[in-house]
């Protein structure tokens, strides 16, 4: 066996890292847990621990040198594994996707990537890591793509994230036609097949699960894994009054009460986390937009009828729900999708239980992942 | 997000304005870059540079140099206010007021009363205010407290690069007239500015921090010097919240208040006058409506009532700093 070890991706911010030094000489055995190389970035230095027992075969990056997060910079094979097995697993893998075509003149520091829609519409979406499969996100009603600030990090440690700002959300243009869910997820969809991905894990909070399930049904070859939180589907109704205040909404008092009712425990509103949504929210057309999709959308319960295609695929499904959930009722989940409560959530699990959250996305996509090489 | 100075951000607005709307027009000492000359159109773009590359794209009939008469810029734009344009009017310095107070007092303010509500003057007077350049005293006043003191007009004095695109957005789409300042010291300061049109209301305070302890109310640059200053209180175990009121008039005072619910003690920064002041406004304000709440004096650290000093050690001594405001709220946090 040969494992390849990686530059990590040690919270949001970090782009690359610099090796301050190996603990494990090159031809040593190392232990699964064990110390292997001690990494400096720019806010920390911490040490590599070696996810796998074996022989510490080759040191790629040298103390001092400084690498991009998801570089090759070493390899761990075991004893029987031969050089020439080495350098043609070295060769063919893959390097980080290049930041590229970013917007901005900060772009080394800004994921962020405009793609252009068929309307001439701007779709902005942040991606983070470049390893394993794809994993999407989408946020829902009124939120943006930090709505994932505590999972999109964690994930990207062993898979490639975009988390997508929706039409008429945060550097999306703010502008929709009708505001339909089949609109929503057109343009998502349109904007997974820009980026190339072949196959996809599709991660949707709230409205964006309801469009997940759309793109879903879209394209149900592309789709490897679903998981859906606090999920605007299935049947569930969302709370008007939730949204129309939402809407409303212009002062930060006013903003900071409609957030209090997302969360379990209203003290886990941040004065910056209203702060952001209302600078959202003062943005020319956001209002107009976010009418347009509250009366198209969200007016309505979900819709309860899957198509025939997918009914044999939920176990493919995974739905997490806050069982303090005030804005959106849970609906009939079909049988066969695993079904986990989270017990101090409200609608927002996954900022009010990110690590737990994240394990069992991680644990989804995994075994999604794994029944996909079996498939092939 | 790009990272966009005060200056880079007034201009921002300005031009997604006159894109937006063809009503919007800009008059002002060399907004263009100096009328009548043969030199190159859009030299300056004012003499903070605020209107840089306006010309090139709209033309000299919607960026109108005027002659040195404030006066006639300020007449000038509040006729073309009531007759259907959005004028943005500069005044280079807030302290040539005195020229022209009867167009803004007596006349752009009293229209919509006068003509019973029938006639509205959507105009925006931009002037620069302040002290820290040693400009002298007829160049470096705060003389907001003057606007402030008169019906019909909305006053705004943005602290931040965010904000001041935001509250320009709205003073041009807002249909009364608005006397807008910026702080001379704060043209360079760069923030976190979408590239997006935005407003930001008026009579909306933002809370820079928050604290248990007291509350600093700040305008402007003096944000700046509170922010600092809670900064060194905190490290002391005394926790402030800033509030910067943006407009004062109107003025968010339910925001103020509910604060002082929580504090009990209120400490005013203001880098006018005292006399009269927008200070004394705050002040007033609490006393009468929170004097239950109340748990120590109010206090106000303002400049003195002198004209603002030309030297630059006096100059120093004249503006309220850091340090001042620490010693005060040291003394207020002794009340209990």
């Amino acid at each position: 066996m040969i494992w390849a070890i990686t530059m990590p991706t040690w919270g949001l911010s970090m782009q690359e890292g610099t090796i301050v030094g190996w603990r494990v000489a090159e031809g040593s055995p190392t232990a699964a847990g064990a110390e292997l190389v001690e990494i400096e970035t720019s806010k920390i230095a911490n040490s590599l621990e070696a996810r796998e027992a074996g022989v510490l075969r080759r040191q790629l990056v040298k103390a001092g040198q400084t690498v991009a997060c998801g570089e090759l910079i070493g390899i761990i094979a075991t004893d029987e594994v031969s050089e020439s097995a080495i350098d043609a697993f070295i060769a063919k893998f893959p390097r980080p996707r290049p930041a590229a075509s970013q917007a901005g003149e900060n772009a080394s520091s800004d994921p962020s990537l405009f793609l252009e829609l068929p309307s001439g519409r701007r779709l902005c979406c942040t991606m983070r890591g470049n390893l394993g499969s794809a994993v999407v996100f989408l946020h829902g009603f009124g939120g943006d793509s930090h709505t994932w600030l505590f999972n999109q990090g964690g994930v990207a440690e062993h898979h490639l994230t975009v988390a997508f700002d929706l039409p008429g959300h945060g550097g999306s243009t703010k502008q929709v036609d009708s505001g339909s869910i089949e609109e929503l997820a057109s343009s998502v969809a349109y904007g997974i097949d820009q980026l190339e991905f072949n196959r996809i894990h599709l991660v949707g909070h709230s409205l964006g699960a309801g469009i997940a399930l759309a793109v879903w049904e879209g394209r149900p070859e592309r789709v490897a894994s679903v998981s859906l939180l606090a999920p605007f589907a299935f049947g569930s109704h969302a709370n008007q009054r939730y949204i129309s205040d939402f809407i409303s909404a212009q002062r930060s008092r006013d903003v900071q009460r409609c957030l209090a009712l997302l969360f379990a425990d209203p003290k886990a509103i941040r004065r910056d986390m209203v702060e952001a949504v209302v600078r959202y929210k003062r943005l020319d057309g956001v209002t107009e937009a976010l009418a347009k999709i509250a009366a198209s959308a969200l007016r309505e319960p979900a819709p309860i009828e899957i198509s025939p295609a997918l009914k044999t695929l939920m176990s493919g499904v995974l739905v997490i729900r806050g069982v303090h959930d005030n804005i959106v009722s849970a609906g009939e989940v079909p049988f066969g999708v695993k079904l986990q409560a989270m017990t101090h959530s409200g609608h927002m699990p996954h900022m009010e239980e990110p690590d737990r959250v994240n394990e069992l996305l991680l644990k989804h996509f995994a075994e999604a992942d794994s029944a996909d090489m079996g498939v092939r | 997000m790009a990272r966009t100075s005060f200056r880079q951000a007034l201009n921002d607005a300005l031009r997604s304005e006159m894109r937006r709307d063809s009503r919007v027009v800009v008059i002002g000492e060399d907004v263009a870059g100096g009328a009548g000359g043969t030199g190159v159109d859009d030299a300056y773009g004012g003499i903070m540079g605020v209107t840089r590359g306006l010309v090139g794209e709209f033309g000299r009939a919607r960026v109108i140099d005027t002659p040195i008469t404030e006066s006639a810029i300020v007449g000038m734009a509040a006729g073309a206010a009531m007759t259907g344009l959005r004028p943005v009017a500069e005044l280079m310095f807030v302290d040539f007021l005195g020229v022209c107070l009867d167009q803004i007092l007596n006349q752009a303010a009293k229209f919509r009363y006068m003509f019973g509500g029938k006639a509205r003057t959507p105009l925006v007077i931009r002037a620069m205010f302040g002290a820290g350049f040693s400009a002298g005293a007829q160049h470096s006043q705060c003389l907001y407290s003057i606007f402030t003191h008169i019906p019909g007009l909305k006053v705004v004095i943005p602290s931040s690069p965010y904000d001041a695109k935001g509250l320009l957005i709205q003073a041009i789409r807002d249909d009364d007239p608005v006397i807008f300042l910026e702080h001379t010291k704060l043209y360079d300061l760069e923030g976190e500015v979408p590239a997006e049109s935005y407003t930001v209301p008026f009579g909306e305070a933002h809370v820079l921090r928050e604290g248990g302890d007291l509350t600093i109310v700040a305008l402007a640059r003096m944000t700046h010097v509170a922010l600092e200053a809670a900064s060194a209180l905190a490290e002391k175990g005394i926790e402030a919240t800033v509030i910067d009121p943006r407009t004062t008039s109107p003025l968010d005072e339910a925001t103020i208040l509910e604060s002082i619910g929580v504090t009990g003690r209120l400490l005013v920064v203001d880098e006018s006058n005292p006399r009269c002041s927008v200070a004394s406004e705050i002040a007033a304000v609490v006393a009468e409506r929170a004097f239950r709440d109340l748990k120590a004096p109010i206090r106000r650290i303002t400049a003195p009532h002198t004209p603002v000093p030309f030297s630059p050690v006096l100059e120093n001594a004249y503006i309220p700093s850091s340090p001042a405001i620490e010693a005060a709220a040291m003394e207020l946090a002794k009340w209990s």
